[in-house]
């Protein structure tokens, strides 16, 4: 089996290890540098979704569960109603649905930043996509490894049956 | 300028939401459908009133100056077409709660069903077009789920097929778009529309019109494309069964009335005898399946293609009283269809079966059923006082005047057809001698099963004996339709 293969890996195991902080913290840059510079809630859901099948691929399924261990039915419904909120918020205080307001604020250490509700947005997005990558990968890694049964072996396991 | 217009799809949009998340407790879920599925005939209504007394109604997303933000826009016929998929939701979720087994139910089945009929409300709602199509993608991307829940092999055979045409059409629709596009340089549909209106001899856009035919055709099923649908909506399960047959379709049909009355209106002499002649072409093999077949179920979906080939002969007459006939066509065809799918669900909890092979003579110990099938059965044949009569009516009467003889024979003869294959049904499965196995249940159970078709039929009755008032509406609509200049002006003009 290939992954068994990999999972005992050193050079694999440690480059991954290492890799993964830098991974995140790239993901949180481009989540929040998003809406005004090139970035945003998707790209970063996906560099997150890339963390977790390289934790899966070197530590295991069970270790790709332990990023943002929420159940992703829900990492998926809470994103979409972060997202939503945003949208229905605004038409609920008399503008147009979907409008955004952003600002400038004064904080201690970070000096003046840029506030948007869009960003509010994003991080539905980003919720919403990693929702879904660990959903799909899950899914996937889930699956038994089908081992191609020895000459005149029978193969009985469950995910050869074919589906009735 | 107000939020109205877009309310109807974030209903539905915040209903999913919150029922994914509550996706453990099913009896919250359920609880939530049906004071949504209330709340969206309220507030469809409430958009349609308005439109009725203060116009086209239009708001951009965020807030956006017209061509640049994502518009939405609801005219009559829109708002029509919202209430009805509200009402075809409300009963359908009314039998759900009956009929949909509980594993389904378990699995997301809720949150799916309104992410579909956001995007259904959507498709209506949306007067952008690369927003249609996004409207369309989240509608089918849903369907898909619903189409292939419960897994048994036919579905997930007919699923595929139904799949792959989709996302065939789906390509095209984004080629279609983007030829639009080049040639106008604006997805607003009032745009494209207003810049198609000063440059009418262009050939591109009848090009991307031919497009646009081939897509809709494929989605709402007609001639050529129709083959994938029989089978497939036979599979889906019945509680779902009403609305893909009475919505989803009809949502193709919206997009190709939509089109061919807003942009594609400078070669009518091409696309619109074109459209008739697929018309009648759709309603005849559609009618001509329904007959050779021998189960409930599948009847009726043969029906649905024919009754499509309608509402085009109507677009493709491209004259008021035609259009006319075509909304009430539509509005018609909704209410009883939904109400046939609704009853042959019934039928089937008691027989467990819709092959007519199986089963006979529920008349005697089911006269509510049986008749309650009749009086529907007939509407659709388009006997008075029901709803089908004047739909039928308008659109022969549109014919005669505009001296199409040929369309006019060939809806006579395929209106003799359904009744001819309703009787079929209903000699099959309700007169004779009672046969074959029943499946035993209580007389609650059979009341709340046959409740919903019960509404849906007076419905039905009531658009027939108001048919003043519906013609009225549907003359208004069509109003609007042919004269899209209302509708640009609706939009860009502010």
């Amino acid at each position: 089996m290939v992954r068994a293969r990999i999972e005992q890996n050193p050079i694999v195991r440690v480059v991954v290890h290492t890799s993964l902080y830098g991974l995140k913290l790239v993901a949180i840059w481009i989540l929040l540098r998003g809406h005004h510079e090139p970035g945003g809630g998707f790209i970063a859901g996906l560099l997150i979704a890339a963390a977790i099948a390289m934790q899966g691929v070197a530590f295991g399924a069970d270790a790709a569960q332990a990023i943002f261990p929420i159940p992703p039915a829900y990492l998926l419904g809470s994103g979409l109603l972060l997202s939503f909120s945003t949208v229905l918020g605004p038409a609920l205080m008399g503008r147009a649905f979907m409008e955004h307001s952003a600002g400038v604020i004064g904080l201690p250490l970070f000096g003046d930043v840029v506030w948007s509700t869009a960003v509010l947005f994003d991080i539905g997005v980003f919720l919403v996509v990693v929702g879904t990558m660990k959903t799909v990968l899950l899914t996937i890694a889930s699956d038994r490894v089908q081992v191609r049964p020895a000459q005149g072996e029978q193969d009985t396991s469950d995910s050869e049956r074919e589906v009735s | 300028m107000s939020n109205l217009v877009a309310y109807p799809v974030l209903l539905c949009f915040g209903t999913g939401i919150l029922q994914l998340l509550l996706h453990k407790r099913v009896v919250l879920q359920r609880a939530l459908a049906l004071l949504s599925s209330m709340a969206g005939i309220v507030l469809s209504v409430l958009l349609t009133y308005t439109i009725w007394t203060s116009g086209i109604q239009v708001q951009t997303a965020g807030g956006w100056p017209v061509p640049f933000g994502i518009t939405l826009t609801a005219d009559l016929f829109s708002g029509l077409m919202m209430i009805l998929a509200a009402v075809v939701l409300f009963t359908s979720v009314l039998y759900i709660f009956k009929d949909m087994d509980a594993a389904s139910e378990r699995t997301f089945f809720y949150p799916v069903l309104f992410f579909m009929m956001a995007g259904v409300n959507l498709s209506f709602a949306t007067g952008d077009i690369f927003n249609l199509y996004v409207a369309f993608e989240v509608m089918l991307i849903s369907s898909y789920f619903l189409m292939a829940l419960g897994s048994k092999g036919p579905q997930l055979r007919e699923g595929l097929k139904y799949l792959l045409l989709n996302t065939v059409a789906s390509s095209i629709f984004l080629v279609a778009v983007a030829l639009l596009y080049g040639v106008t340089s604006s997805l607003n549909m009032a745009d494209i529309a207003a810049k198609a209106a000063m440059d009418p001899g262009n050939p591109y856009i009848t090009l991307a019109g031919m497009l646009f035919m081939v897509v809709f055709a494929a989605k709402g099923a007609l001639f050529p494309f129709y083959w994938w649908l029989p089978r497939s909506y036979y599979y889906v399960p019945n509680g779902i069964a009403p609305l893909f047959a009475s919505m989803l379709t009809k949502v193709g049909v919206y997009g190709l009335i939509r089109v061919f009355t807003l942009i594609f209106v400078h070669d009518s002499g091409l696309t619109h005898s074109l459209l008739l002649v697929i018309g009648g072409l759709t309603m005849l093999l559609g009618v001509i399946g329904a007959i050779s077949q021998y189960d409930f179920k599948a009847i009726l979906s043969y029906h649905i293609i024919s009754q499509i080939g309608y509402m085009i002969m109507g677009l493709g007459l491209y004259t008021v009283l035609g259009l006319a006939g075509a909304v009430y066509y539509i509005a018609h065809h909704i209410i009883v269809k939904s109400g046939l799918f609704l009853l042959s669900g019934a039928t089937s909890r008691i027989t467990g079966n819709t092959d007519f092979k199986h089963y006979s003579g529920l008349l005697a110990s089911h006269p509510g059923l049986a008749f309650t099938f009749f009086a529907t059965a007939i509407s659709l044949a388009g006997v008075p006082p029901f709803s089908g009569f004047f739909a039928k009516f308008a659109l022969l009467k549109a014919a005669v005047e505009k001296g199409a003889w040929g369309i006019a024979a060939v809806s006579l003869v395929v209106s003799f057809f359904t009744l001819f294959s309703m009787i079929k049904i209903f000699r099959k499965a309700y007169w004779g001698r009672p046969s074959g196995q029943r499946i035993q249940r209580d007389r609650k159970d059979y009341i709340a099963a046959l409740s919903p078709a019960v509404i849906l039929l007076a419905l039905s009755v009531a658009m027939g004996l108001g048919g003043g008032y519906m013609m009225e509406f549907a003359l208004a609509t069509a109003d609007q339709l042919m004269n899209p200049a209302i509708y640009i002006e609706a939009v860009m003009g502010r």
